[in-house]
């Protein structure tokens, strides 16, 4: 089994950069690894980073709060379940023109980025509140 | 449970980059830099909180905006159909002072040197910037319609900046005498939020219905054509019928000149009396933008589509309504968009943290009647040399009551969450 270790893309930087950012890099590795600790798959293999970047779309509409009414909320999914959907829009499958529209417009990258970052948002969210 | 509230995260990365800020090729900034946003609306609310949120604290953001509570055009034309109270319309900028330690300040920019990389405020004060964020919003050509002017705004309200215009609409709609007449005049293109002016007929017919079921209501529009027309004189039809007439200058002949003491609009075909008129004139960017000359010919500001970069100074972002986004319309949900993708470029270039690809989203919601709402969106990359759509879609004629609840509760949604997204 390996761990999932999310890196930022620019790892000729990093491994030519002055040991304060390789220090700082390797606690970011070491936390997001820590926190998403899971057998690789597919969906597992996002760069988280990129994924907050995407999800920032994803704040427009839904909320942080389950009692969300009209927009259903996607804090807090299942990855599976996360995954699932957003590839039902893609196919036309699940019938919401807006989100159809915006998942035609991600790449499996970008939906693993995605799954990834939330999936980091959860885990560490759930660690915070023991 | 999860949240979208990024801080966990931003925490983890904030930290990188900033210790990426004193080692790397950006020690050129000794002192923490310095981004100043102009306008506090959908863009310039956004792009500061964003800035601050995901910088960590590595970024001093300072945001300037006159006024003390935000009161946003978006929606207000629900509160003239009665579907909202006008607070629920305005926001404060607390959160983004005592939670995201963003510097803000009310009042006015009267001045930006570009060259010296400062703006100058009205109380004299100058600010300088390392990037400069600027999202000022539309400002009127009063002249655009003959015999118009900023001061009979208060005779015959444009209510498209929000604010006591919108109350002002609202009062004269209702003191209407039966079977009055109200006449909008529309705007030409391109012009913010464009189902606007259309979506505040269908709220005005909805005033005006239950109390007033006589009334006429006339557009004249310099256009041919209107956003979500199909949808909207589909649905004057239906819960409106014989209420609405519009009048394009290809049938009346263009609009020669407006009386504003008789209300009185002379076309070259046809004149119109009106009991109540509501005029909004051509825009053009927010003067702000003018006076720093980052507008073209066309009285709007070019960018660049991959990072919303002013075309003539980089070191100036222009977001929302006052840019040329192409094909992306005017609304507060492209500004809250394109906010994103500077927040990141900007970031990215104070402080070394990555920088992705620009990925740009709108969908516009109106209401028509009660519980009919209806939608348009796209999504957008940049393209060859603007901003281009990748796919899009708009609401069908036709769909069946439950779905049009649906979009109209949608909707609802997207404004408490994008006003969150903006202010919280």
């Amino acid at each position: 089994m390996r761990l999932r270790t999310p890196k930022p893309k620019r790892q000729t930087d990093l491994t030519a950069a002055p040991a304060p950012i390789l220090m700082s890099c390797l606690v970011l590795i070491c936390c997001l690894g820590t926190a998403c600790a899971e057998p690789e798959t597919p969906e597992t293999t996002g760069d988280v980073e990129f994924g907050a970047y995407l999800a920032s779309t994803c704040a427009s509409c839904h909320s942080n709060s389950a009692a969300s009414s009209g927009i259903p909320p996607i804090a807090g999914l299942k990855r599976s379940d996360f995954i699932n959907a957003l590839k039902a829009y893609k196919s036309g499958e699940r019938d919401n023109p807006t989100m159809q529209t915006i998942a035609a417009s991600l790449s499996d990258g970008d939906i693993a980025a995605l799954v990834a970052y939330f999936e980091f948002e959860r885990r560490n969210s759930k660690h915070n509140n023991r | 449970m999860s949240r979208i509230s990024r801080r966990t995260f931003n925490r983890l990365v904030a930290s990188t980059a900033a210790t990426a800020t004193i080692s790397a090729p950006f020690v050129a900034h000794a002192a923490k830099p310095t981004v100043v946003v102009v306008g506090g609306g959908a863009g310039g609310a956004t792009a500061a909180r964003y800035i601050a949120m995901d910088s960590g604290g590595a970024i001093n953001v300072v945001l300037i905006e006159p006024s003390k509570r935000y009161y946003s055009c978006f929606f207000s034309n629900l509160y003239l159909g009665g579907f909202r109270d006008y607070e629920s319309l305005g926001h404060g900028y607390r959160a983004l002072a005592v939670d995201h330690g963003i510097n803000v300040i009310h009042d006015w920019v009267t001045g930006i040197d570009r060259p010296g990389k400062s703006v100058t405020l009205s109380s004299g004060a100058k600010i300088s910037y390392d990037r400069l964020v600027l999202s000022p919003g539309i400002d009127f050509k009063y002249d655009s319609v003959p015999g118009y002017s900023a001061a009979s705004a208060s005779i015959a309200p444009h209510a498209y900046k929000s604010g006591t215009q919108v109350q002002l609409l609202k009062a004269k709609t209702e003191a209407m005498k039966q079977g009055g007449v109200f006449v909008m005049v529309a705007p030409p293109n391109p012009y913010r939020c464009p189902p606007g002016p259309y979506e505040r007929i269908s709220m005005i017919a909805s005033l005006l219905k239950p109390k007033n079921p006589t009334a006429k209501i006339i557009i004249l529009d310099p256009k041919e054509k209107f956003s979500k027309q199909t949808l909207f004189q589909s649905g004057w039809d239906a819960h409106y019928p014989g209420m609405v007439e519009w009048i394009p200058a290809s049938v009346s002949g263009p609009l020669e000149s407006v009386d504003l003491e008789t209300l009185s609009f002379k076309t070259d075909l046809e004149n119109f009396k009106a009991d109540a008129a509501n005029i909004i004139p051509a825009q053009v960017a927010g003067r702000i933008a003018h006076q720093a000359e980052l507008v073209d010919k066309s009285g709007w500001c070019p960018i660049n589509p991959e990072s919303m970069q002013s075309t003539f100074d980089d070191n100036i972002h222009v977001v929302g309504d006052s840019s040329i986004a192409a094909a992306m319309p005017k609304s507060a949900f492209s500004a809250n968009s394109q906010a994103k993708v500077v927040a990141n470029h900007v970031r990215h270039a104070l402080t070394g943290s990555r920088e992705f690809p620009a990925r740009y989203n709108n969908t516009c919601w109106s209401l028509i009647g009660k519980d009919d709402g209806v939608k348009v969106g796209a999504s957008y990359k940049p393209g060859d040399g603007k901003i281009e759509p990748t796919s899009k879609f708009i609401s069908k004629p036709g769909e069946d009551a439950e779905l049009r609840k649906k979009t109209y509760e949608e909707s609802l949604a997207w404004y408490a969450n994008l006003t969150a997204d903006m202010f919280s």
